[in-house]
């Protein structure tokens, strides 16, 4: 069998690995990696601890060349695929290679979004997406730094260029930063955090131009213009939909896959960033473009390429972020998430704001959907999730809680363990001093 | 998939008197020095119904702090074990966050998370378990018998409070022995 | 610094000011810890005729070198002051030295806190709690916990700080009360009760003390320290005794304790109790009522229990506890077989916050004086105690504890109760105003020269002679030769297994083991792996090397031994400066001429001569004089000089009492000669 993986990211990279250690036939599978990039797999996450020098270079990368050849995956560097015949079951790559398949996999990701700003493409602009962007970032010698956009990448870029002794300022069009993942509590807490951290965070502020001649000199907002002689762009991430449109495969705003990723095309896969899928909980169109999501979709193409029948259970949003001691964890719906996707009377909020940190956690329908943690409440975000998989009735949950695993052996701890978290009272009934005694 | 020939910490809460002798020896063990904090096991107390959860990491199949973890410093060891590469680390916690049990633990010098490594080659074994010898709430075992003492008693129990709703295999049911 | 800390945290209340005291390398080798601090401390910084509820009254908390670590069984905390339920003889208003060992783990949470010892010292002007987290102490408002049982009260503290990992070290309603034997616990229900530390912390307003920890323990030699715990625990993980322990609990000891007359029964009017095997015993109470075991911190045995009374008129309670001397006092002592009923009495004792045993013994005296006639209803406000009468005792427990009726009186000990009363003092097993523990004192001879010799009052955790016992004394056979000397040991076997009621050989064990017991307590560690069930060996074998591997200091066996010496000399000097010396050490004239009422031993008493002689004996042995005191060699030899001018004013009021008219409080042996 014949399997071509395009995209040398970490999706198309699972593809193969899962391929090869976990398919009874796997001596059989043909594998090669179509890339568009010179280098072998490297982590795009890793890359802003790279940019700030806290670690080595060496460390971003998860594979080395000797891994493929070991693995016995033919891997094609710096030649991008640009169209699919589905009939000819063929992918042309702009090198006019020709490679034919009998499962093709779509693993090739997204492109930086660039917003159409005056002076995008000057001296001194870069983005913290690619590694090849990411080493010119790092050699790059500056002073002043203004990161456009405040997702997780860019307060990551931020941090790392604020560690290499820039003076950093990041703006977000939108009213607080990290939209998509926080709530306006927790963010406004993280963005403080920046702030006491030396970072200047401007949100609700949009960037009308960069200036300069040749290189970078100022960035021009609607309330201000900073000074900066480095610009970072961190403004989303597209889909990449052209190579897949080629091929006249479904897409919305990614590529449409079903729960096996399966696109519309027979014996195409697709996963990881460039694919529209459903979110796990509330079942609505989604597009997480998350690392830990892009693993599990690729399980499940390889899987389904091995000819086993696995389903894909959801993307579901994950991450965290930490300034100093601040340590803080997302997962699931925003509140403005939910809003957008139930009545109101569904959702609800369970807050708590304590001296150990700060919790809120998003209902719908008094089931756990999402929620964000700051301090000791983020250690326990993995039971939280649990309670979101699980969908337990937080309601129901509150009332017995006291009764959870009273006088069992063994119990499930994790329901003690979220009542104590969320400061139920173990004092709220009689205990068994009294009870014997009345 | 496939299990393979591996040894595996299975926790019985249900044994497990509070002593905290596991955490002292895993101190020991990895640091030299006696704290609860330089444990890789630790123990949730819920004292007042005298009960005690011995956590440790479980090394799931399908480890969710390998997918998180944005440095790829979360490994899997030939023994099995999930462990944290500390060169690699950066202490951003996403492995402590996404983990079911919250298993990897934070050193408090470092800030860089670890987890069990089934104590690598020591001749003892695994240090936590040898320290439980009279309890008998950790137990060293084939990953065959664990699954299979698992698949007995507190099965239905597990999976009607512990399984996700995913297709895939339940990657962080915990695990049990019986006798 | 390794092993220890280095530091002692002082308290003031009244001035809610805490102070912290770094120690020298000098000073822990000579008092090397726990018990030994706090010793050092009571001593020193009391005064004679003190009242133990001043607010100068030191209340210290020691843990020692191993405590905290690795080593096993080292999760004790001795806790020490001077003593408002102990007294002497003479007057009831003569206190001396109190202490109290405690297990659970707030030691250890002391220790990675970075402190050796915590001493309170005076008085809050309202309910207070102190937070201990690391350096930062805060004195919190406690008004809202006051009256609260200790499992309430440790929750909301837990709540309240949002962790449940804090320990919290507390009081019930009965030391804020004052009861005169009210306990300190912690852990919600490891208790330190004997000699009413509780009563002290709550005459301060202390209601409790949380400690967060998060420093760790060094050790000086790592590996060596590795190996050595892992050897001594290998030994206990092999040794048959503990796994009979962790099995079934102490309660383990109820069937030997019938086969030598450890089991007080009805006032400890006798030592057997027919069929007690079938009702307390170990793997019975297990069946029924164990829910899960509860461990001491890093100890591998946990003999602790936690209860679930599943059926019956109990049905659904649950606590912690109890252990074989809660079970005993409580259950035995009153005379009653219903066990579900005696676990509600432990509970509600451990809740309240009192020691079990002086709790069991002012309900077993009510009813041994209703039996003789002594009180009637009129005394007690209508409340007529009968032996084995559970349910009432239940509410004269609570009655005690909120100092309610009847239930007031009680609350200060026998020895007050019948001095108050007027009538009764013949039946008050006690000495130095402590009752005794389950033993009785007319069958085993060196428990019984213990409790009298003891520094803290009646009790066998001062001497713990247990090599007497003939199946101690085969299992550790070794031991005999080091106690007794080649002489020694061939009169012991001789004699054996008879040697048991007789006081002959009991002077040298029991000097001896004061000290060996003294060695657990210095370094925090359990005492019963070296005594009761023994699986630990030896204090050299088993302490020993941990202590110096843990500290690296340069420190013998023998000097370990001198200090344990040292610490039950400061103590007896604490009695000795207010005068109680030779006229306490002794029992109550009821066991010099009451025969054991049944059981194997019926009708055994002590032999009045042989006891003058065995006290003089013990003298010796510790190179006393004899009239108990600390000689002026002794005192230079363990350089602790600064007793002596205390010895001549303790001298003066022994000699004062022994030449005035005045009698004892209750009727008690003193030796002839020495009284006119």
């Amino acid at each position: 069998m014949k399997v071509v993986i395009v995209g040398n990211g970490i999706a198309g990279n699972e593809v193969a690995l899962h391929l090869r250690e976990h398919g009874p036939r796997a001596d059989d599978i043909d594998i090669t990696i179509l890339s568009a990039e010179r280098f072998p797999e490297y982590d795009p996450c890793s890359l802003p601890y790279f940019v700030g020098g806290e670690v080595d270079r060496d460390a971003v990368f998860r594979k080395s060349p000797d891994y493929y050849r070991n693995s016995r995956i033919n891997l094609v560097l710096d030649n991008k695929a640009v169209s699919i015949d589905p009939e000819a079951r063929e992918v042309k790559t702009e090198k006019g290679d020709v490679f034919g398949y009998d499962s093709l996999v779509l693993a090739h990701g997204g492109s930086l979004f660039i917003p159409p700003i005056p002076g995008i493409d000057l001296d001194g602009v870069f983005s913290c997406k690619v590694l090849a962007e990411a080493d010119r970032l790092a050699g790059h010698r500056g002073s002043r730094a203004v990161v456009i956009g405040s997702g997780a990448i860019g307060i990551e870029a931020a941090e790392a260029l604020k560690l290499k002794g820039y003076q950093v300022a990041i703006i977000e069009l939108l009213d607080w930063i990290m939209p998509t993942l926080f709530c306006e509590g927790a963010s406004c807490f993280l963005a403080d955090e920046m702030r006491r951290y030396g970072i200047e965070v401007y949100t609700s502020e949009k960037v009308l131009a960069i200036e300069g001649k040749s290189s970078v000199k100022s960035v021009k907002t609607d309330k201000r213009e900073i000074p900066c002689d480095t610009v970072v762009v961190a403004t989303g991430v597209v889909p990449g939909r052209p190579l897949a449109e080629t091929a006249g495969i479904a897409c919305e705003r990614g590529i449409l896959v079903n729960d096996r990723m399966l696109t519309s095309a027979a014996d195409i896969y697709a996963c990881g960033d460039c694919v529209q899928t459903f979110d796990a909980v509330s079942g609505e169109d989604c597009m997480y473009q998350l690392k830990h999501n892009a693993i599990e979709q690729a399980r499940i193409a390889a899987r389904n390429i091995l000819g086993e029948d696995a389903r894909y259970r959801g993307a579901y949003p994950f991450a965290r972020a930490h300034y100093f001691d601040t340590h803080a964890v997302t997962f699931g719906k925003t509140l403005k998430g939910l809003e957008k996707i139930c009545r109101p009377e569904q959702v609800g909020v369970i807050e708590r704001d304590t001296e150990q940190g700060y919790l809120r956690l998003l209902l719908k329908d008094g089931k756990i959907a999402g929620g964000q943690a700051i301090g000791a409440f983020a250690d326990h975000a993995g039971l939280f999730m649990g309670f979101m998989w699980r969908g337990v009735d937080m309601n129901e949950f509150k009332k017995n809680w006291r009764k959870i695993g009273e006088l069992d052996s063994v119990f499930p701890w994790q329901y003690r363990k979220i009542g104590q978290v969320l400061g139920f009272s173990a004092l709220d009934a009689p205990d068994g001093m009294e009870k014997a005694r009345v | 998939m496939a299990l393979k020939e591996e040894r595996v910490i299975v926790i019985d809460p249900g044994k497990c008197a509070g002593c905290h002798s596991c955490e002292m020896a895993c101190a020991m063990k990895h640091f030299g020095v006696c704290h609860p904090y330089y444990s890789r096991i630790r123990i949730q107390e819920f004292r007042n119904v005298n009960t005690f959860v011995p956590i440790t990491c479980q090394a799931c199949e399908d480890a969710a702090c390998i997918k998180v973890c944005p440095m790829n410093a979360r490994i899997r060891l030939g023994s099995g074990a999930v462990v944290t590469d500390e060169d690699k680390c950066i202490g951003c916690r996403a492995c402590v966050y996404a983990c079911p049990f919250g298993a990897p633990v934070i050193h408090p010098d470092t800030g860089k998370t670890m987890s069990c490594d089934l104590c690598m080659d020591d001749e003892l074994g695994p240090w936590c378990v040898k320290a439980c010898t009279m309890q008998q709430a950790l137990k060293f075992v084939d990953v065959r018998d664990a699954a299979r003492a698992k698949g007995r008693d507190f099965a239905a129990m597990l999976k009607e409070q512990h399984e996700p709703p995913h297709q895939e295999e339940t990657e962080f049911s915990f695990s049990f022995s019986v006798e | 610094m390794h092993g220890w800390k280095g530091r002692r945290l002082r308290l003031d209340l009244t001035n809610r000011t805490y102070e912290i005291e770094q120690l020298s390398v000098d000073y822990f080798k000579k008092w090397i810890g726990g018990r030994g601090f706090n010793s050092d401390v009571v001593y020193h910084e009391t005064r004679q005729g003190m009242d133990p509820l001043d607010p100068d009254n030191p209340l210290c908390f020691g843990s020692g070198p191993l405590s905290g670590t690795f080593a096993p069984l080292s999760g004790r905390t001795t806790v020490s002051c001077r003593s408002p339920m102990t007294c002497s003889n003479m007057d009831t208003a003569i206190h001396g030295h109190g202490d109290t060992n405690m297990g659970g783990a707030f030691g250890p949470f002391m220790k990675y806190a970075g402190y050796d010892q915590i001493i309170v010292k005076g008085k809050a002007d309202k309910p207070v709690w102190v937070f201990i987290d690391d350096g930062k102490i805060s004195f919190r408002d406690a008004s809202h916990l006051w009256g609260l049982g200790a499992k309430k009260a440790t929750i909301k503290i837990q709540e309240e700080l949002g962790d449940p990992d804090v320990k919290v070290s507390m009081i019930g309603p009965a030391g804020e009360n004052l009861v005169r034997y009210a306990c300190v616990l912690n852990n919600f229900s490891s208790s330190g009760g004997r000699t009413g530390m509780g009563c002290v912390m709550g005459s301060k307003n202390l209601k409790a003390i949380a400690v967060r920890g998060t420093k760790p323990i060094t050790i000086a030699r790592p590996e060596e320290f590795a190996k050595l715990a892992w050897a001594l625990r290998e030994k206990i993980h092999n040794s048959p005794s503990a796994i009979r322990r962790r099995a079934e609990g102490s309660m383990d000891l109820f069937d030997v304790g019938n086969a030598i007359g450890i089991n007080a029964h009805r006032n400890v009017s006798t030592g057997f109790m027919p069929g007690i095997e079938e009702a307390y015993g170990g793997m019975q109470w297990a069946e029924q009522f164990l829910f899960r075991r509860k461990a001491c911190w890093s100890c591998p045995v946990a003999c602790g229990r936690y209860t679930l009374i599943k059926e019956g008129k109990y049905a659904g309670f649950s606590c912690g506890g109890p252990e074989m001397e809660s079970l005993c006092n409580l259950g035995c002592r009153i005379d009653t077989y219903d066990i579900a009923a005696v676990n509600v009495l432990c509970g509600m004792v451990n809740d309240l916050g009192m020691d079990s045993v002086s709790a069991g013994a002012a309900l077993s005296w009510t009813m041994e004086a209703f039996e003789k006639g002594y009180i009637t209803e009129q005394d007690t406000g209508g409340i007529r105690l009968e032996w084995g009468d559970t349910e009432t005792s239940m509410k004269v427990i609570e009655m005690i504890a909120r100092r309610q009726g009847f239930g007031d009186l009680l609350a200060e000990g026998n020895i007050r109760v019948a001095e108050k009363l007027g009538i009764g003092q013949d039946i008050v097993p006690h000495c130095r105003g402590l009752e005794h523990i389950s033993v009785d004192p007319r069958i085993t001879m060196g428990f019984s020269l213990g409790y009298a010799m003891s520094t803290r009052g009646s009790d066998h955790l001062k001497n713990y002679s247990c090599v007497e016992f003939p199946g101690c004394a085969k299992s550790r056979s070794y031991q005999v030769e080091e106690i007794f000397g080649p002489e020694g040991a061939k009169k012991f076997w001789e004699d054996f297994p008879k040697e048991l009621n007789e006081l002959d050989t009991k002077p040298v064990l029991c000097a001896w083991s004061e000290k060996n017991k003294c060695v657990a307590d210095l370094v925090s560690c359990c005492c019963q792996a070296i005594g009761s069930w023994g699986g630990a060996g030896t204090w050299q074998e088993a302490y020993y090397p941990l202590l110096i591997a843990a500290t690296g200091i340069d420190l013998s066996p023998e000097e370990v031994f001198q200090s344990a010496e040292r610490v039950v000399n400061i103590e007896r000097a604490h009695w000795l400066r207010d005068g109680s010396g030779i006229q306490d050490d002794t029992h109550i004239d009821r066991y010099f001429d009451e025969g054991v009422h049944d059981g194997p031993f019926k009708g055994m008493v002590i032999d009045r001569e042989k006891w003058a002689w065995a006290q003089q004996e013990y003298y010796k042995t510790h190179g006393w004089d004899e009239l108990g005191f600390i000689t002026e060699d002794k005192a230079r030899e363990l350089k602790i000089e600064d007793v002596l001018p205390d010895m001549e004013c303790g001298k003066k009021i022994i000699r004062q009492w022994l030449d005035s008219d005045k009698k004892a409080v209750t009727p008690m042996f003193v030796p002839t000669g020495l009284k006119k």
